[in-house]
């Protein structure tokens, strides 16, 4: 797959995850909207991931807030939040161990998460 | 069961699912974000499902679906001794009938989700018996 065909999937990957979310209480709960904001961040998160990364699962979550998750099997699992403020939650599992941490979006991917998708790479 | 109290550990929670994107239907699992509580009162509302079959269950899952217009698409059951592990609490309220709470998340975006992830590592994929396979 070339790296235009890779980002379009995860683009529409990202409009099917806004398009469930723009009402308040889509998950059948309270669940807040996914504000323009949000979605902004989530695209600049878009592209800055590495290609070589495999596509994320994309979702919302009940605080409005996106989710991009890579799950490998049981306890090899690494979810990053996004707020429409850029504020990076990110939590992972990696067999017995477990991180997570806040970090913000700026020009390139925060280190912390950049190792954590190294982490990643070793259970493909 | 006495609905007005708190659950034992092997008391099973069921968590009433309306989004398709929050469970791998492949797979057969829960996503983390299943669990992730409610942002107004930090709370995941649950269902205590002792002495009930699958199809009461469903019948259950698809009442709460009802005043959104939502349809159950699967549901989640986790031990409630799973819930105590990770440092949570459940808060029986019965109100409605059966209804109970996971309470005690943190604040901090981060820690809710490694502690939903460990519940979803935790919980059973349960599909309506109208899913399509």
């Amino acid at each position: 797959m070339s790296i235009d065909e890779a980002r379009k999937e995860r683009l529409g990957s990202l409009l099917e995850a806004c398009s469930e979310a723009f009402q308040q209480g889509w998950d059948g709960y309270d669940a807040l909207p996914v504000s323009i904001g949000t979605i902004a961040q989530a695209l600049a998160f878009l592209d800055l991931l590495p290609s070589a990364l495999p596509a994320p699962e994309i979702s919302a979550n009940p605080d409005g807030e996106l989710a991009f998750e890579w799950s490998f099997g049981p306890r090899w699992l690494l979810t990053v939040s996004v707020n429409e403020f850029g504020r990076l939650s990110y939590a992972g599992l990696f067999g017995l161990a477990r991180i997570h941490g806040t970090e913000w979006l700026l020009d390139s991917i925060p280190g912390p998460v950049a190792l954590a998708f190294r982490r990643l790479h070793r259970a493909e | 069961v006495a609905f007005d109290e708190v659950p034992e550990q092997s008391e099973i929670l069921s968590r009433f699912i309306f989004s398709d994107s929050q469970f791998r239907r492949g797979r057969g699992e829960v996503k983390p974000g299943a669990f992730l509580p409610s942002s107004k009162s930090l709370e995941t509302s649950v269902f205590r499902a002792a002495g009930l079959n699958r199809n009461e269950i469903e019948a259950a899952g698809a009442v709460v679906g009802e005043p959104s217009g939502r349809a159950l698409k699967a549901w989640g059951d986790v031990l409630a001794g799973a819930v105590f592990a990770v440092g949570l609490n459940v808060r029986p309220d019965n109100a409605p009938e059966r209804h109970a709470a996971i309470i005690g998340w943190p604040d901090q975006k981060d820690e809710q989700l490694s502690l939903a992830q460990r519940l979803a590592e935790a919980a059973t994929l349960q599909l309506p018996s109208s899913s399509p396979l």
